[in-house]
């Protein structure tokens, strides 16, 4: 073989290649967002001694200044040696319009985090939450303006340069119209495409808008950028009433059982998305009160365990 | 950063407090709709459902915490 035919098989070798991963699924790895209750430890442990948990994201913000368990603290260090483990941030508070002196605080201790830990990404929510009058709240959309998403990209800037990690947005549960749903997407890509920052699909957040906002997976999804979607989000939540005009409204709560109809839209979209390489399932481990919820919680588990698999395997068949 | 973008800052806190000092859906549209500093503002203003609104507002007085300084 002179260099010319070389050269030619080695493209063919490639293109082949090309042409099989483009229909081919990895299949994506299966994990837990770790909580430090002892609860959800006592749960999740027999998950963890199977070896069926293959990664596990760590909401690190969540216990910066208290004491982390012992038991949370061992399954860190394993997962972080063994390059599985993901950093979530919840309070950060992306949209803030102006640096606050928590925001400062919060970059000088993932300073510190990511020296601890070897984390593979991270990733905050979509939304503001705090503000210098507001120290604590919940993740609130804005409005959709070039000046929003400069902050927004700035604040993505500024978590990258420390952790440096590709970093992510989670699309939240709570929008405050179908407007609002619309604009989140765009809203996200805008702030994604400048630090080629990857999209963390909350299935269940989804699912809310779906419910809440009477639409389709596809409508709440259209503005989505899914091509950047690398990691899943998947949890139950439960509704809330509310007054105005005596309204049940579906909250991502991470309270319940993952819903099946969660399940189901999950093994009908999956597909969709070759890229994704990670699907955590969270729960609140103050909710998990019993034996029952505890068996629950295995269930949910291995439903999602069973999903992923059969998902690879139908489209790699 | 941090001068340019004041008045969205002013915003925010004025939708925090709405949200974290009222009940009454109706107060609540009210008193954001006072918001003229933004004409694109106030119009996103008078896009909220009013249900959300007050899902919002909840949540706030559930989750939400001020400064003591």
């Amino acid at each position: 073989m002179d260099a010319l035919d070389a050269e030619c098989f080695h493209f063919l070798q490639l293109n082949h290649l090309s042409v099989n991963c483009a229909f081919a699924m990895i299949s994506p790895k299966i994990g837990l967002s770790l909580m430090p209750e002892q609860a959800f430890l006592d749960a999740a442990h027999p998950l963890f001694e199977s070896g069926d948990v293959d990664i596990i994201e760590w909401s690190f913000d969540m216990c910066w200044g208290t004491s982390v368990p012992q038991q949370c603290l061992q399954l860190l260090n394993r997962y972080s040696a063994a390059n599985s483990l993901l950093g979530h941030g919840v309070s950060f508070s992306l949209l803030t319009a102006r640096r606050t002196k928590r925001q400062e605080l919060w970059l000088q201790y993932l300073q510190s985090e990511v020296r601890q830990y070897n984390y593979q990404k991270i990733s905050e929510h979509f939304g503001f939450l705090t503000t210098d009058v507001f120290i604590q709240g919940s993740p609130l959309p804005m409005p959709f303006v070039p000046e929003m998403v400069d902050i927004g990209v700035n604040n993505l800037q500024a978590i990258r340069n420390i952790a440096q990690v590709p970093v992510g947005i989670e699309n939240l549960g709570f929008a405050f119209s179908r407007h609002d749903v619309h604009d989140q997407g765009k809203f996200i890509t805008a702030m994604l495409e400048p630090v080629d920052g990857f999209l963390l699909l909350d299935i269940h957040n989804v699912y809310c808008n779906m419910i809440n906002f009477d639409l389709s997976f596809e409508e709440v999804t259209e503005t989505l950028p899914l091509h950047r979607a690398k990691e899943m989000h998947v949890s139950g939540g439960s509704f809330r009433s509310i007054q105005h005009e005596n309204k049940n409204i579906y909250c991502d709560s991470h309270d319940a059982a993952i819903p099946q109809d969660v399940f189901a839209l999950l093994e009908n979209v999956l597909p969709q998305f070759p890229h994704v390489e990670t699907i955590i399932f969270e729960r609140l481990g103050n909710t998990l009160l019993n034996k029952y919820d505890a068996e629950q919680f295995h269930d949910d588990f291995n439903t999602l365990k069973s999903i992923i698999k059969k998902a690879t395997h139908e489209q790699n068949a | 950063m941090n001068k340019t973008h004041d008045h969205l800052m002013d915003f925010q806190e004025f939708l925090l407090d709405t949200l974290y000092t009222h009940d009454d859906v109706k107060t609540i549209q009210q008193k954001l709709e006072q918001y003229q500093n933004d004409p694109i503002l106030l119009n996103w203003i008078t896009t909220l459902s009013p249900h959300m609104l007050e899902v919002a507002a909840r949540m706030l007085q559930h989750w939400g915490k001020k400064s003591a300084a």
